[in-house]
């Protein structure tokens, strides 16, 4: 039997689940170089006895305690749920625009030429959009400034 | 497939929750190791609801950042060396270490120990492992609670093999020696 510091760490191994009668007769070679039978067991016994130790020991319940993984942004961006009447609602507002938009053009065109027309005719009366147009000094012939007149 | 009954190794699992974001891979993994983790850290701690927080952290983490985790590496040696650093991290942010090493590790009352005779050994058991120190006690623990490899262990604890192995046999020799005379008591 050798006297050193350390078991090589087959045995160590064996230790932990094979009684010294257990053994095969390699492993009984392997312990005899090390070890006495007694002292072989007398370690099975150490180690069987804290495993049963162990084993008593209350551990903590292994349960769902984890929450849920926070996903990514862009995850979160594809995967975010809203109520179904807001998806609904959010359908039939964007239809009624578009077929405001394409159903009665007038409208927008009829805008633009309001817009026009108080452009270039401020006096010629018409929209109420026109008189929001037209503050300021009306240019004519009587007013019009002197020292933007050239004689030529 | 049932995952609870699953052969796949812990790496492979964690490559695929890390690339398909599989959930049930890593309950998968998390079941495996969570009770185990937690022992280890009430021997090593001495407090099971410290043990229970820091393990409960870990496995929070990597939920959130799966690339903490290299699959190239072995995960019980991540996992066991993480749970380590964190417990080193916490006796740093504690003043009254010295009085929490002197709390049980877990009083002889709370486990199941059926009959008066068995209660008696197994008491006997967790007073001898008590008085291992911190270093002997963590290999020991590694070795035969959660059943690392003594390369694992060299890994998780960051020695020598043949370290690991001369600490083992230390504390074999002193949990003979402590438990001998209560042998002989009983005989």
């Amino acid at each position: 039997m050798k006297d050193m510091n350390e078991l090589p760490g087959d045995i160590l191994d064996l230790i932990a689940y094979k009684k010294y009668e257990e053994l095969s007769p390699i492993e009984k070679q392997l312990v005899d170089q090390h070890l006495s039978a007694d002292a072989y067991d007398e370690y099975t016994q150490i180690v069987a006895a804290f495993q049963e130790l162990d084993d008593s020991l209350p551990a903590p319940q292994v349960s769902n305690r984890l929450p849920e993984a926070k996903p990514s942004l862009v995850r979160q961006l594809f995967t975010y749920r809203i109520p179904a009447y807001q998806a609904v609602a959010a359908t039939v507002i964007a239809l009624f625009l578009f077929y405001l938009g394409t159903a009665n053009p007038s409208i927008v065109e009829g805008a633009v030429v309001s817009h026009t027309d108080s452009t270039i005719a401020p006096n010629a009366g018409g929209p109420v959009g026109i008189e929001t147009q037209t503050v300021g000094t009306p240019l004519s012939e009587d007013n019009y400034p002197e020292e933007l007149v050239f004689n030529l | 497939m049932n995952s609870q009954t699953t052969t796949e190794s812990d790496e492979t699992l964690m490559v695929r929750f890390r690339e398909k974001n599989d959930r049930k891979a890593f309950d998968l993994v998390y079941n495996r190791h969570f009770s185990s983790l937690c022992k280890y850290l009430s021997w090593l701690t001495q407090e099971r609801d410290t043990a229970a927080d820091i393990a409960q952290n870990i496995f929070l983490k990597l939920l959130e950042q799966p690339t903490l985790f290299d699959p190239t590496r072995n995960f019980k040696v991540w996992l066991f060396s993480s749970a380590k650093n964190q417990w080193k991290n916490e006796l740093r942010n504690r003043s009254n270490h010295a009085a929490h090493l002197q709390e049980l590790a877990v009083p002889s009352s709370t486990f199941d120990a059926g009959t008066d005779q068995r209660a008696e050994r197994l008491t006997a058991v967790l007073e001898a492992v008590k008085t291992l120190n911190e270093t002997h006690r963590e290999v020991f623990v590694l070795k035969y609670s959660n059943n690392l490899s003594i390369q694992e262990i060299s890994q998780v604890c960051q020695l020598p093999e043949g370290t690991v192995k001369s600490r083992l046999f230390n504390a074999l020799q002193q949990l003979k020696s402590q438990l001998k005379p209560a042998k002989h008591q009983k005989a």
